[in-house]
């Protein structure tokens, strides 16, 4: 991967309590909390990933800024505290560096970082709700 | 069942975030409250039509009209302006949370959502509700200045303490009328009750905030304690 995502190779990517504590919640309610939350998550993050990858190419940093946003929100709901940093930072960077600071190579490095970890986050919660 | 479904008390939240709607739909069905959820501003007004509404909880961070303008609009309403409104944030910016309390707004709730404080911020408040409309409106303003809104988790520095107030250095600015309790060693130490703390002034010093803050509720007890530690204070530091 990139020089950004390498910067987060020592921050843990999943919070296993985060999502024993959905599961604990949906046990309460009768309702599947973790099941459900995660089919949000992936519909609403495929969507904000697309999102993403064509505010970068348009250059429209606000919206960049926005998904990132939300994204990051969604993310840390179910404990994938990698994808909810790197969102963060994302989000972060871009309030930071306005107008010509901005350099739109890091922050592709930031989005291509955000969709790899995505990608790999994915197959670990569908299997984590599969053995719950 | 329907019939039960007609008592509960109905909690709006408007957030435009699927995730943050559905997480915070969950955690009020397990407090055994009705939640009503929007993720358009414009659904707004007809949904408090239709809805008798005891608590809303509006994201900040909206795309359109913000939580903040959201908040002024309800704000204007007679029939509305009285529901308490607790906002919702993913920013650590607190000039943004200053706003809205300064706005009106009755509290705050950081993202991601944590269950166990969405439930007691949110128990907190509805529970505050029906006491206003039990006791008479005196006994509630005394209570309410009483009871501190949040805990404080930005990292605060005491400077200086004195019977009737403080002063603290913190990295973010405090708004002015905000209660609060801090995580201060000082009142451990002296064996002191964790009094709740309201900001009078947040000044910024440097790349920091100078608040100074009043102590509410100390008994007479306490203020010996202070009375005594400020005088061993000025003794250590003659020495």
């Amino acid at each position: 991967m990139n020089s950004v995502y390498a910067k987060y190779n020592n921050f843990d990517s999943f919070d296993p309590t985060k999502l024993d504590q959905l599961i604990a919640l949906g046990k309460d309610i009768e309702e599947d909390v973790l099941g459900q939350l995660i089919v949000v998550h992936k519909e609403s993050s495929e969507v904000a990933l697309s999102e993403m990858h064509q505010f970068l190419k348009e250059k429209q940093s606000d919206e960049l800024r926005r998904s990132a946003h939300k994204f990051k929100s969604s993310s840390a709901n179910l404990g994938l505290m990698r994808l909810h940093k790197l969102c963060g930072d994302l989000e972060a960077y871009i309030v930071k560096n306005t107008g010509d600071q901005l350099d739109f190579a890091v922050v592709k490095e930031y989005v291509e970082s955000i969709q790899h970890e995505f990608n790999q986050t994915n197959q670990k919660l569908f299997s984590y709700q599969k053995a719950a | 069942m329907k019939g039960m479904q007609q008592f509960k008390k109905n909690i709006l939240v408007l957030d435009d975030n699927k995730n943050d709607l559905l997480m915070a739909k969950f955690v009020i069905l397990r407090m055994g409250y009705n939640p009503v959820l929007l993720e358009k501003q414009s659904l707004l007004i007809d949904t408090l039509q239709l809805h008798k509404i005891s608590l809303i909880v509006l994201d900040l961070d909206m795309p359109g009209l913000s939580g903040l303008d959201v908040l002024k609009k309800i704000k204007r309403v007679n029939s509305y302006k009285d529901i308490p409104i607790v906002m919702l944030t993913g920013n650590s910016d607190i000039s943004n949370v200053k706003a809205a309390i300064s706005t009106g707004a009755v509290d705050y709730i950081v993202k991601p959502i944590d269950p166990a404080i969405f439930e007691s911020k949110v128990k907190k408040l509805i529970g505050q509700t029906d006491e206003r409309s039990q006791n008479n409106w005196i006994e509630y303003e005394i209570k309410k200045s009483q009871d501190a809104e949040m805990r404080l988790y930005v990292p605060t520095q005491l400077q200086t303490i004195g019977e009737m107030s403080l002063t603290l250095k913190t990295k973010q600015p405090l708004p002015v009328g905000l209660t609060f309790y801090t995580e201060a060693h000082l009142f451990k130490e002296l064996e002191i009750k964790q009094p709740p703390i309201k900001v009078e002034s947040c000044e910024p010093q440097g790349d920091e905030f100078v608040a100074k803050c009043a102590l509410i509720g100390l008994s007479e007890a306490d203020f010996k304690k202070i009375r005594l530690y400020n005088q061993l204070l000025t003794r250590k530091n003659a020495a």
